[in-house]
């Protein structure tokens, strides 16, 4: 379990099925998503799987919840490289206030940092109409690495990171942390 | 910095900035594209421009550009 940054993160687990099927069907939340079937035996059973992939230390699926176990949100960390890994999966319900959800993306990557003392870079993709989620990835000023029809993949250094988490953090009141 | 100023870096802040109105009394959040993320971004801009930070809980109480330039001119 992760506490940083006023949130708690923990590893997703098979008795979150529900809940991250609930986020992925979301019409609102889901529209920039991978389509997902609603099927919550066949959600059960990509968890299992992501389960061993998170024993090998391949991926690391982190859900967002508060001291009373609700469920806020996901993110998750995956294809990690020589130098980089891949942050994605970010997806929080609509009642979740927005620090949380922002708080939440800062720690993941904050962890994907510091699993190798080698990664100096967060790659990542966005669909071309998901305006909003693009402007922020800018504000930490990624290169575009590569797109194709419908998504933009990007990869932010460590240090652009930084700089403008350092800026968020002040924000939400956590400073250079 | 003047008001006209402030309301065009406040702007800025929205991915249609190039469409939306924006006066000094302007309801922000009612803008069809305002969303958290935007909100975030204007935070940082102020922090930026004036060395200000804002609360969330303060924030969320300054509805209008002028309600937080205001604040702004009286708290820097």
């Amino acid at each position: 379990m992760i506490k940083k940054y006023g949130i708690i993160q923990r590893y997703v687990d098979e008795s979150d099925a529900e809940f991250i099927l609930s986020l992925r069907l979301n019409k609102k939340l889901s529209q920039y998503l991978t389509k997902t079937e609603n099927n919550l035996e066949k959600q059960i059973e990509w968890i299992k799987a992501y389960k061993e992939r998170e024993k090998q230390g391949k991926e690391f699926y982190f859900i967002t919840i508060d001291e009373n176990g609700n469920r806020y949100g996901v993110n998750r960390l995956y294809n990690f490289d020589n130098y980089s890994f891949e942050a994605g999966s970010w997806l929080f319900s609509n009642e979740t206030n927005s620090s949380i959800s922002i708080l939440a993306d800062l720690a993941t990557r904050d962890f994907g940092f510091c699993l190798n003392e080698k990664f100096n870079a967060c790659r990542f993709e966005v669909r071309k109409d998901n305006l909003s989620v693009i402007a922020y990835h800018k504000r930490f000023k990624p290169e575009l690495i590569n797109e194709d029809e419908s998504k933009y993949y990007f990869s932010v250094s460590k240090n652009n990171f930084e700089e403008y988490k350092n800026k968020l953090l002040k924000i939400y009141g956590y400073g250079n942390k | 910095m003047e008001i006209s100023e402030f309301i065009a870096k406040f702007k800025e802040q929205f991915i249609d900035a190039e469409s939306i109105e924006v006066n000094d009394s302007t309801l922000f959040r009612k803008i069809e594209s305002y969303d958290s993320l935007t909100g975030m971004a204007i935070l940082v801009m102020i922090q930026d421009e004036f060395d200000l930070i804002i609360s969330e809980d303060i924030y969320k109480t300054l509805n209008t550009p002028g309600e937080l330039f205001d604040y702004i001119l009286s708290n820097k």
